[in-house]
C-alpha cells in the first residue's frame, strides 16, 4: 500500500488538454425509470445536440438513439440512452447568442440556462454564493486550472451571477497563491478567500462556519466557477452545457481532459493498463466513489477520475477499536467518532443521534487516520441514514 | 476484469494496530538491554517467561471465549515486556507466568478485548500480585543476594522509614544513570527517556500526558518537600526513582485508559503525578505509581466528556450542500 501523506488542496498548472470525440455515448435519465425511457424513446430516434430529453437533461451530442440500457451507478441501477454520435455537430435551434443579456429579466436568463442543461435554483431569497474557484479534493485541479485559464472573463462572470441572483455578497475562494492577485482584479465585486492547506478547509460546511453572520448562514449556495463560466458561456453564445473539464490521475499520468458529457468513462482510460483488484475511483480519493461499470457516463458532478493500483488499495478490516482517539482529534466538527462508530456497529442509532452524528460533515478524515483500519464514515453514513429511515416511519 | 469497489476514503495516512505496538517494544529495547547487562540471564528469565505466558494466555482465553487470535498484533508481547520491566529480577517463575496470565485475563479480555479495558491491563496484573504476595515485591531487600554495584536498598523504601538523611548517599546522576534498585526495566532514567521522545515524536503516545505527569509530581513533591524537608524528598529524586519515569511515558498511555481530548489528557497526567507523590508519602506502599495511574484511568470516562464543542452548523444537511 502506497502511503499517502499530502492531504493539502492541489495547486499545480496543468495544462487542458481535450480528449478526441468519440462514437458512441451513454447519456444519462436522471430519475426517468427504465419502462418510461423505453416508451419515451424509440431506436433510430435522431437527436440534436441541447435537445432536452427529460427535465434538466439534454442530449450533448447530435446522432441516433441505439437502445435504452440499465447500468448500476453510484446509487441504484440507473437507465441510460445509448445514442450513436454523427460526425457532425448540429446545435438546437433553440439556442442563439444573446449580445444584450442586460435587457433580459432574471426569469428569462434562468429559464435559458435551465434549458442548457443545468439545474439552477430558482429560488430568489439567496444572499450569499459561494464560487468555487478551487477544488474539493486533493489531487484535483480543476476548478483552479479554468480559474487561471480564463482570468480575462472574470470580471463578467462576477456581475453575471450577481445580477443572476441579486446576491448581496459574492465569495470567492481561490488558492492561496492567487489571492493578492485576484484581489487586485476582482476589488468590490466580490470578496476573495485565499485557501490553502488541508482538503478540509475547502469543505463548504467549514467555508460556512467561518462566516458567523446568520444572514449568510440562512441563505445561501455554493458553485463552482466551472458552471459560472459555462452558464456564462450558454447565455452570451448560445452554447448548450456539453463539456466537462475533468482531472484524470492514472498510474502513469496526470492531466485535465475537455470531455463531452456522455462519454463513458472506458474512453478516458483508454491508454490505461486496468488490471484486476484496481480500483477507478469518481471524485477524488477522500469523498469519491467507486466506479461499478466502466461503461458509466461523465456527468457534470464528476471532478476527476482517480485510477487507483491493486497494490494501492488499503483494505477495511473489522478490528475493534482500540479507543486510540486520533479520529477524535483529527475530526473537524470535534464529535466523538470513537463511540458513534462503535454504537452504529451494534445497531444503537438513538445513542449515535444523542452524539451529534448528524453534525458529521463526511470529511472521511477519520477513517483515513484510524490505525484499527475501521470504516468509520460508513458507519456514520450507516447511522445517519438510520436516523433518518426511523423518524420518517414514526411520522 | 475484476474491479475492486468500496466505500471512501480510498487513501489510509498508512498507520496499524501492529506498527504502534510494535514501536512501543522497540521503544522499550534499550531498557530491556540494560536490564540483561545489569542481571544477566535474570533479567532474560522474568522477560521471557513474562512474554511467552503473555501470548500463551491471550491465544488460549481467544480460543476459550471463540474469538479470533490476534496474537500477532503485538499488544501481548507488549503486555508481557512492560510486565516484566516493573518486576524486580528476583521474581520466582510462578508469579511471572501466573501475573502475565493476569494481564491480559482480568486486565484485557474480561472486559471486551483491545481498547475496551477500563484500567491498563499491566496496572492490573502488578497490583493483583502486589497485594497479594508483598514478599516478593519489597524492593527493599529482594536485590540483596545480587551482586550489584550500587547499595541494593529501595531508595523510596528508604525515605519512607528514614527520611531523607538516608538517601544522602544517593547522587541524581547516579539515579539517571540507572544506578539504583528497582524494577528491571524502571531504573534508567536516561534509556526511559530516550523511548519516550521516540514515542512522542512518531505520535504514538501524547506528550500532554507526559510533561503534565512531571509536572503534577514536581508540585506536589516540592509542596512536601517544603512542609517538611527532613521526611519527604525533593521533586528531582521523586521523578528519578520507582516506576516514575516507566509509568510516564508507557504505563499512563495505554490508550484504552487514558482520554483523549487536550484538556482531559492534562488533568490525568497532573492527577497521575500528585497522586502517585501523595501515595509515596502517606500510603503504606513505598512506590503510588501504579496504583496513582489506576485510580487516574477510573476518572477517563468522566475526562473524555471534557470535549470541546460539536461545531453545529446550524443548517440542515440538504441546505447546508446546496449547490446551484
Amino acid at each position: 500500500m502506497k502511503i499517502q501523506k499530502n492531504l493539502n488542496l492541489n495547486f499545480k498548472d496543468l495544462k487542458i488538454t481535450e480528449l478526441p470525440e468519440c462514437d458512441e455515448v451513454n447519456l444519462l435519465l436522471g430519475t426517468c425509470s427504465y419502462d418510461e425511457a423505453c416508451t419515451k424513446f424509440k431506436a433510430l430516434q435522431s437527436l440534436e445536440t441541447g435537445e432536452e430529453l427529460f427535465p434538466g437533461f439534454i442530449s450533448t451530442v447530435t446522432g441516433e438513439i441505439k437502445s435504452v440500457e440499465k447500468m448500476t451507478g453510484i446509487t441504484g441501477e440507473l437507465s441510460v440512452l445509448k445514442v450513436h454520435v454523427n460526425s457532425e455537430d448540429k446545435v438546437h435551434s433553440s439556442f442563439k447568442e444573446h449580445e444584450n443579456i442586460s435587457s433580459k429579466t432574471r426569469d428569462e436568463l434562468l429559464s435559458i440556462i435551465n434549458k442548457s442543461g443545468f439545474n439552477f435554483s430558482t429560488e430568489s431569497n439567496i444572499n450569499t454564493i459561494f464560487i468555487y474557484a478551487i477544488d474539493l479534493e486533493p489531487l484535483c485541479s480543476v476548478n483552479s486550472q479554468i480559474f487561471t485559464e480564463s482570468q480575462d472573463k472574470l470580471t463578467e462572470a462576477l456581475t453575471f451571477i450577481k445580477k443572476l441572483y441579486q446576491a448581496n455578497e459574492i465569495v470567492l475562494i481561490v488558492p492561496k497563491v492567487l489571492e493578492d492577485k485576484t484581489k487586485q482584479k476582482v476589488l468590490t465585486n466580490a470578496k476573495v478567500i485565499g485557501l490553502d492547506g488541508l482538503y478540509l478547509k475547502a469543505d463548504p460546511a467549514m467555508i460556512i462556519s467561518s462566516f458567523s453572520d446568520a444572514a449568510s448562514r440562512s441563505s445561501h449556495a455554493f458553485i463552482t466557477f466551472e458552471k459560472v463560466l459555462a452558464a456564462y458561456n450558454s447565455v452570451i453564445k448560445g452554447q448548450p452545457y456539453i463539456y466537462k473539464v475533468i482531472s484524470l490521475i492514472t498510474k502513469n499520468e496526470k492531466k485535465n481532459l475537455k470531455v463531452r458529457i456522455g462519454t463513458p468513462i472506458s474512453k478516458l482510460l483508454e491508454n490505461t493498463e486496468l488490471k484486476d483488484n484496481d480500483k477507478v475511483i469518481l471524485g477524488g480519493p477522500m469523498k469519491g466513489h467507486t466506479c461499478y461499470d466502466l461503461n458509466y457516463p461523465v456527468n457534470s458532478d464528476i471532478d476527476m477520475i482517480y485510477v487507483q493500483d491493486a497494490k494501492d488499495v488499503y483494505k477495511y478490516e473489522s478490528n475493534q477499536c482500540i479507543n486510540c482517539g486520533k479520529c477524535v482529534n483529527a475530526c473537524p466538527v470535534n464529535l466523538h467518532v470513537n463511540l458513534i462508530g462503535r454504537f452504529a456497529e451494534f445497531s444503537n442509532f438513538e445513542t449515535c443521534d444523542e452524539l451529534g452524528v448528524n453534525d458529521c460533515i463526511e470529511c472521511a478524515y477519520c477513517s483515513y487516520k484510524c490505525p484499527a483500519k475501521r470504516s468509520l464514515l460508513q458507519l456514520m453514513q450507516h447511522a445517519k441514514r438510520q436516523i433518518a429511515l426511523n423518524t420518517n416511519t414514526e411520522i | 476484469m475484476k474491479l475492486i469497489v468500496s466505500s471512501s476514503p480510498h487513501w489510509h495516512d498508512g498507520s496499524s494496530i501492529k506498527k504502534i505496538y510494535y514501536n512501543i517494544i522497540i521503544a522499550l529495547l534499550p531498557v530491556v538491554a540494560f536490564a540483561i547487562y545489569s542481571f544477566g540471564m535474570h533479567a532474560v528469565r522474568v522477560i521471557a517467561l513474562s512474554c511467552a505466558s503473555a501470548m500463551l494466555s491471550e491465544v488460549l482465553i481467544r480460543k476459550l471465549f471463540k474469538k479470533d487470535f490476534e496474537t500477532d498484533n503485538g499488544f501481548a508481547l507488549l503486555t508481557g515486556l512492560l510486565f516484566a520491566l516493573i518486576l524486580p529480577a528476583s521474581m520466582p517463575y510462578w508469579i511471572v507466568i501466573f501475573g502475565a496470565f493476569l494481564c491480559i485475563f482480568t486486565g484485557k479480555e474480561v472486559f471486551g478485548g483491545l481498547g475496551s479495558n477500563p484500567i491498563a491491563p499491566v496496572l492490573v496484573g502488578w497490583a493483583i500480585l502486589r497485594i497479594s504476595w508483598p514478599e516478593y515485591f519489597n524492593l527493599n531487600f529482594v536485590l540483596a543476594p545480587y551482586d550489584l554495584a550500587y547499595d541494593w536498598q529501595y531508595p523510596l523504601a528508604l525515605v519512607k522509614s528514614s527520611g531523607t538523611d538516608s538517601i544522602a548517599t544517593y547522587t541524581m546522576m547516579d539515579l539517571f544513570m540507572g544506578k539504583q534498585a528497582g524494577g528491571l526495566g524502571s531504573t534508567n532514567g536516561l534509556l526511559l527517556l530516550i523511548g519516550g521522545a521516540y514515542l512522542i515524536i512518531r505520535k504514538i503516545i501524547s506528550w500532554e500526558i507526559s510533561l503534565f505527569f512531571l509536572i503534577g509530581t514536581l508540585i506536589m513533591a516540592t509542596i512536601y518537600n517544603v512542609m517538611n524537608p527532613s521526611l519527604y524528598a525533593n521533586g528531582l529524586f521523586h521523578i528519578l526513582t520507582g516506576n516514575l519515569l516507566i509509568g510516564l511515558f508507557f504505563l499512563s498511555t495505554d490508550y484504552g485508559s487514558s482520554p483523549y481530548s487536550k484538556w482531559g489528557l492534562i488533568i490525568f497526567g497532573l492527577g497521575c503525578g500528585m497522586l502517585t507523590v501523595i501515595l509515596r508519602a502517606w500510603s503504606s506502599y513505598p512506590d503510588g505509581v501504579v496504583f496513582a495511574i489506576m485510580i487516574m484511568s477510573l476518572f477517563t470516562p468522566l475526562l473524555d466528556k471534557i470535549a470541546p464543542k460539536i461545531k453545529k452548523i446550524n443548517v440542515n444537511y440538504l441546505e447546508r450542500n446546496k449547490v446551484l
